[in-house]
């Protein structure tokens, strides 16, 4: 009676409901929303995939821990940090609930035990946005980067901040920062690289680049390499700030870090170009093609530099390609299960990658000198 | 297909504002809107004038939803003698649902442009147009006076704000109850009804998502709402104007308003409704006839 006489309530109020549980499926909270952070400790490596963090051993093939124990609505895709005191990692952060959408980030520390590591402490005060950035332990302090733009540094043993207030970037970010002699380096989205006092967090100076940087700065000798989205790799003088020694120019964004391995530096761009350059001077010393952007950091072992890459779209397929450091020829190329968005790890003989877009493959390894696939890992049901 | 046609031309849009409004965010936003409204904004005031149209007749309606309640066909003729057409009413709701791609469409477009992550802003590298220079304007800035637009808005602000503007909007795109005992009416009127769900049920739905999505895209409700006041205004006028040509004509032919009139037979035995006085745009309908 009540719908005849209301024929269009219910279908009106029928498809909000559906327009309200569509968009809730679309929220970001349900949905991994960056691809996941890859780190790697002897032979176990820790993946931040969403809502989990995993061990996993390598040799044994088998899950050691994952974390957090249950459910929550926190998500990990920064690579987790590593020393012999356990891991560090960081969140994207998660809303106090329905009715309370202040987002609370966290950086924790772990201390690995068996099925489920302990937290050593939990530190919920410094960041305001997501942790992209893989954060980076030196010795007793542990450094923080952050996507609303600031840096912080917080004792490694309690987790109580070392500086009077954070350092704050023009903008996020994303990469892991860089530590060398008693100078904390910082690269931003805002285009600058910054040099800061680990003790204070104070700026010590800057380097400037026409275009955002993603990817961490790479200390070498007296140079900084760093690539940027103003389609070139940027080569600066360390002891001078605001001095650029070269730049190389690519047909596309430079965003992964570089790879510097005996005078040469190696490094992709979003073309799915594979180059590599002098350090000292930036002339090219060889330059190939992978399939897909590359958006990884090359990974150097024993005189073969590895290239991961988003890979063939249409087959949904990862890119894993080997060259030889010397002269640039290709070792080998090999397809992934998934794209690959994250830049590989070596455990022994092998070369692990993790994979985005697979509805249940998160890692896969593949044979350092032929490239034939090893194994891949799948998460228990959760 | 969905991206194609959809997400992909409101995310260009979108950085084409923010670059042409000198990497202003809230103005591209408040632009982008402006140009979505002005683009329903014939539906709208289609969906309007159907409401209104509706509950003009909603004395003959209900008088031939009583007298034919058993006889759905004839029920449908007599409709048609007065001029009304349930289907219309379904017209009525076309613009909320045509809403509805854009709101999901601009719910990805902030995901992808402020989502402040890697793989966000790799998503973007992939869907922008050629001829716009990303690289020149990255990164985006997200900061509005004290808002991450890329974040739901911790201090409640917009959410109030989306309700509170929604909330008054409904009320100036709702036709007004002319007299007091039309209110009495509303449990039999469908229209009444659903127009009074909805001035509750879409403010609460909209606050609520509010909480959990980007600052951005309360700023867009906002904006859109805004500017719904304003054409709920404007219509209002139109309407009022309207309304006062209108006793002169009903004084020569008066139509059942208050009370139905008792059906009359027509040539052929059938009974018939007077229909409602032609209004002006009727009347050029009828006179090209």
């Amino acid at each position: 009676m009540y719908a005849a006489k209301r024929p269009l309530l219910k279908p009106v109020i029928l498809l909000l409901i559906l327009a309200s549980f569509i968009l809730a499926a679309c929220s970001g909270q349900v949905q991994n929303v960056n691809w996941p952070g890859l780190s790697a400790e002897g032979n176990t490596v820790y993946l931040a995939h969403g809502p989990k963090v995993i061990a996993y051993d390598v040799a044994d093939q088998s899950e050691v821990w994952s974390f957090p124990a249950e459910r929550s609505s926190a998500q990990y895709y920064a690579a987790p940090a590593t020393d012999e005191n356990g891991v560090v990692i960081g969140d994207f952060g998660a809303s106090g609930g329905m009715f309370s959408p202040k987002v609370i980030v966290h950086v924790l520390s772990l201390q690995e035990q068996p099925t489920t590591p302990a937290t050593i402490w939990e530190q919920s005060e410094q960041a305001a946005d997501k942790i992209v950035a893989s954060p980076l332990i030196v010795g007793n302090r542990v450094f923080v980067g952050t996507a609303d733009s600031e840096v912080f540094a917080l004792d490694r043993e309690t987790g109580a901040p070392l500086w009077d207030a954070p350092f704050t970037a023009g903008s996020a970010i994303w990469g892991q920062p860089a530590f060398a002699d008693d100078t904390l380096y910082v690269a931003s989205l805002d285009g600058n690289v910054y040099a800061l006092d680990p003790g204070s967090g104070a700026v010590l100076g800057q380097w400037e680049t026409s275009g955002a940087i993603a990817g961490s700065p790479i200390v070498d000798g007296d140079f900084i390499y760093v690539g940027s989205f103003d389609s070139k790799l940027h080569a600066l003088n360390r002891q001078e700030f605001g001095s650029e020694v070269w730049f190389y120019e690519t047909p596309d964004w430079v965003w992964g870090a570089p790879t510097v391995v005996e005078g040469i530096v190696y490094f992709g761009d979003l073309q799915g170009n594979a180059f590599a350059v002098d350090a000292e001077t930036g002339s090219l010393v060889w330059q190939k093609s992978v399939t897909g952007p590359v958006q990884t950091s090359p990974v150097a072992v024993d005189g073969t530099i590895y290239f991961a890459s988003q890979g063939d779209v249409a087959a949904k397929s990862g890119q894993l390609t080997a060259f030889a450091a010397d002269g640039g020829a290709q070792l080998w190329q090999q397809s992934a299960p998934a794209f690959i968005y994250t830049t590989p790890v070596v455990v022994g003989d092998a070369i692990v990658v993790a994979l985005q877009g697979s509805a249940d493959l998160l890692l896969a390894g593949y044979s350092r000198e032929s490239g034939a696939q090893q194994w891949t890992f799948t998460p228990a049901a959760q | 297909m969905w991206d194609q046609f959809v997400v992909n031309p409101m995310l260009n849009a979108m950085l084409l504002l923010y670059d042409f409004l000198g990497n202003n965010l809230l103005l591209a936003i408040a632009v982008f809107t402006i140009i979505i409204r002005l683009i329903t904004l014939p539906l709208n005031i289609r969906q309007q004038r159907s409401m209104m149209k509706t509950q003009e007749l909603q004395p003959q309606i209900q008088a031939i939803q009583k007298k034919y309640k058993d006889n759905p066909q004839k029920m449908q003729e007599e409709f048609a003698k007065i001029g009304y057409n349930p289907a219309d009413t379904l017209t009525g709701c076309l613009p909320l649902i045509i809403q509805m791609p854009i709101l999901f469409g601009m719910f990805q477009v902030f995901r992808i442009m402020l989502g402040t992550t890697p793989q966000a802003l790799f998503e973007l590298t992939q869907r922008v147009y050629p001829g716009i220079d990303l690289s020149q304007i990255l990164p985006i800035n997200n900061q509005f006076f004290i808002w991450n637009l890329g974040q739901p808005d911790p201090f409640l602000i917009l959410p109030i704000l989306v309700f509170v503007t929604m909330f008054v909007q409904q009320k100036y795109l709702s036709p007004t109850p002319k007299k007091a005992a039309d209110k009495n009416k509303k449990q039999d009127d469908p229209t009444a009804a659903m127009t009074q769900s909805m001035q509750y049920t879409m403010p609460i739905m909209f606050a609520f998502f509010s909480l959990q999505f980007q600052a951005g895209l309360s700023l867009y409700f906002i904006f859109s709402n805004i500017i719904g006041i304003l054409q709920g205004l404007y219509m209002r006028q139109i309407m009022g104007r309207e309304e006062d040509v209108k006793p002169a004509v009903a004084a020569v032919e008066p139509v059942m308003r208050e009370k139905p009139e008792p059906p009359s037979a027509d040539a052929n035995g059938q009974e018939t409704y007077k229909a409602k006085p032609p209004t002006s745009k009727r009347k050029r309908r009828s006179a090209k006839r």
